[in-house]
């Protein structure tokens, strides 16, 4: 990424922005969706990021930071999107699904399935991860927890995933 | 497992972009910053003369702070630094001083406007080099964030009326007469539709507004012949205001001494050890932590190492300065020098 795309969208520059946002929307989006597993929501949780990425983009201080930075926004955006939907679920997708059906549910998951099924907390720190290639100490400031507490989530996640993907060589 | 994750990646990709709705979702996120970005800003176009400069409280605290002393000395123009003229003025200053026709600069919350005067040829023959210019400005005073805007406007360039130029005399004069009794940030002048308005700068701890509104009338009245307006008005830096400050007197000293050292200086939120809110919905600083990152690879060396606590001794210095400590409202609560591995080396 250009930092002098970067240090001119801080200027304000508006077309430096929308640049840098194309750069970047096939991945917001992907992560959007993989948060809330469908299309309508996801784009509302990437329209929401780019806006508050709009006004926040003048308190970006290093151009090498910016990927970090809106990756953060839309992590949290996401989030604050699923907490705040929690209460409109419909009573029937809380149905239990029957133990044996939940076996062979899990059975054939692939590995993506069962990335989007984990809890928001291991699911964000394996795409940041496997799927943005941050370090764990980025993702450490990206979260502003412990770097330690990032690597057991990280073990955490991994072993979980292990468990329900028996059959895959993980 | 890195096969597995591998595949994590190629898997994720596969997810379809809907690819006309995310460009709506895109343009229709732009726009909505863009509307909320749009404050209504106050127009009021300052002029002063270019010839005078206000320094003087830098070297103020050069008296009292070695460390700040040795950088003053060194740069003699550090000066500048305090200069707490409206920006619009310190931009109209410089480009009448290189000989452009200007009819005003000045602006609001956010956003400046540079107004070039005379043919719509002679604007386009020099919007380069005066944008240049004015970014270069807005960049060293800490306005990097202001939108910029140049307009032509066919009409009389400034002529740096003599009622500007004794503007500016006078509130230096008025700026050393209640220097003697008072602790001030500065006195500066502007100049519109031809009234004279004269701006003091105190403190927030300062409690006597009235006296020192008395004293600088009584010194204006003595020498103003003219119509003037006069404003009392507190002072308070805010901490992106200090680390600004901090940032310009980093940058010139990097310039002078620390060459292998790159600075970046920003005030973060109490508590959080990241450097960028993605909000600031309920964002609320309640101490300044400076926070000084110097590239992974100069991190190790000797030299960084002294650098390090010279630094840190002159942020010090800065905070606590008995010129600078009235003008602050939150506590320094930490100096934080780190390293990063990706921090652009400039």
């Amino acid at each position: 990424m250009s930092s002098d795309l970067v240090k001119k969208a801080i200027r304000g520059n508006k077309k430096a922005f929308e640049k840098l946002i194309l750069l970047e929307k096939n991945k917001l989006y992907r992560m959007a969706y993989l948060y809330v597993k469908n299309e309508n929501d996801a784009l509302d949780i990437v329209q929401e990021t780019i806006y508050k990425a709009y006004l926040g983009i003048k308190n970006v201080k290093e151009t090498g930071y910016f990927s970090t930075w809106l990756t953060r926004i839309l992590i949290n955006t996401a989030i604050d999107f699923i907490r705040k939907n929690q209460n409109l679920i419909q009573f029937e997708d809380l149905e239990r699904i029957p133990i044996q059906d939940q076996y062979l549910l899990e059975e054939s998951m692939d590995l993506l399935d069962a990335v989007t099924n984990l809890e928001e907390r291991y699911k964000t720190v394996i795409l940041l991860r496997y799927y943005n290639d941050f370090s764990l100490k980025e993702i450490a400031n990206m979260l502003d927890c412990p770097e330690g507490t990032v690597k057991s989530n990280l073990h955490r996640a991994i072993n979980h995933l292990k468990s329900v993907l028996k059959r895959e060589c993980i | 497992m890195s096969n597995s994750f591998s595949k994590l990646k190629s898997e994720i990709d596969k997810i379809e972009i809907p690819e006309d709705r995310l460009q709506q979702t895109i343009k229709l996120g732009i726009q909505k910053g863009r509307i909320e970005s749009r404050n209504p800003s106050k127009h009021f176009i300052y002029f002063s003369a270019a010839a005078v400069v206000a320094i003087g409280l830098f070297f103020g605290s050069a008296v009292i702070s070695p460390t700040m002393g040795k950088i003053a000395a060194k740069v003699p123009l550090l000066g500048h630094l305090f200069d707490t003229r409206p920006i619009g003025a310190i931009i109209a200053d410089e480009l009448l001083q290189k000989g452009y026709q200007i009819s005003g600069a000045g602006g609001g919350t956010g956003e400046i406007n540079v107004r070039i005067a005379g043919t719509r040829e002679y604007f386009d023959s020099i919007q380069e080099d005066v944008t240049t210019i004015v970014q270069e400005i807005l960049d060293r005073k800490g306005y990097e964030t202001y939108q910029f805007e140049l307009v032509h406007i066919n009409e009389t360039p400034i002529d740096m009326p003599e009622e500007w130029k004794e503007a500016q005399a006078e509130s230096l004069k008025v700026k050393e007469a209640l220097r003697e009794d008072f602790l001030l940030f500065d006195v500066y002048a502007g100049y519109n539709n031809n009234t004279k308005h004269f701006v003091v700068e105190i403190p927030k701890t300062e409690t006597r507004a009235k006296e020192i509104e008395f004293a600088a009338n009584e010194a204006l009245q003595s020498m103003v012949t003219s119509k003037y307006t006069l404003e009392v008005r507190e002072r308070v830096f805010t901490p992106i205001e200090f680390v600004s400050k901090l940032s310009e007197i980093l940058t010139l000293e990097k310039k002078l001494q620390y060459k292998t050292a790159t600075f970046y200086a920003f005030p973060v939120q109490e508590g959080k050890s990241n450097h960028f809110p993605d909000s600031y919905e309920g964002y609320e600083e309640v101490a300044i932590t400076v926070y000084l990152s110097i590239p992974k690879s100069q991190w190790n060396t000797m030299e960084s190492k002294k650098i390090r606590n010279e630094v840190e001794e002159m942020v010090r210095e800065f905070y606590h300065s008995k010129e600078i400590a009235p003008f602050l409202s939150l506590p320094l609560s930490d100096i934080v020098i780190d390293s990063y591995e990706n921090i652009e080396e400039k």
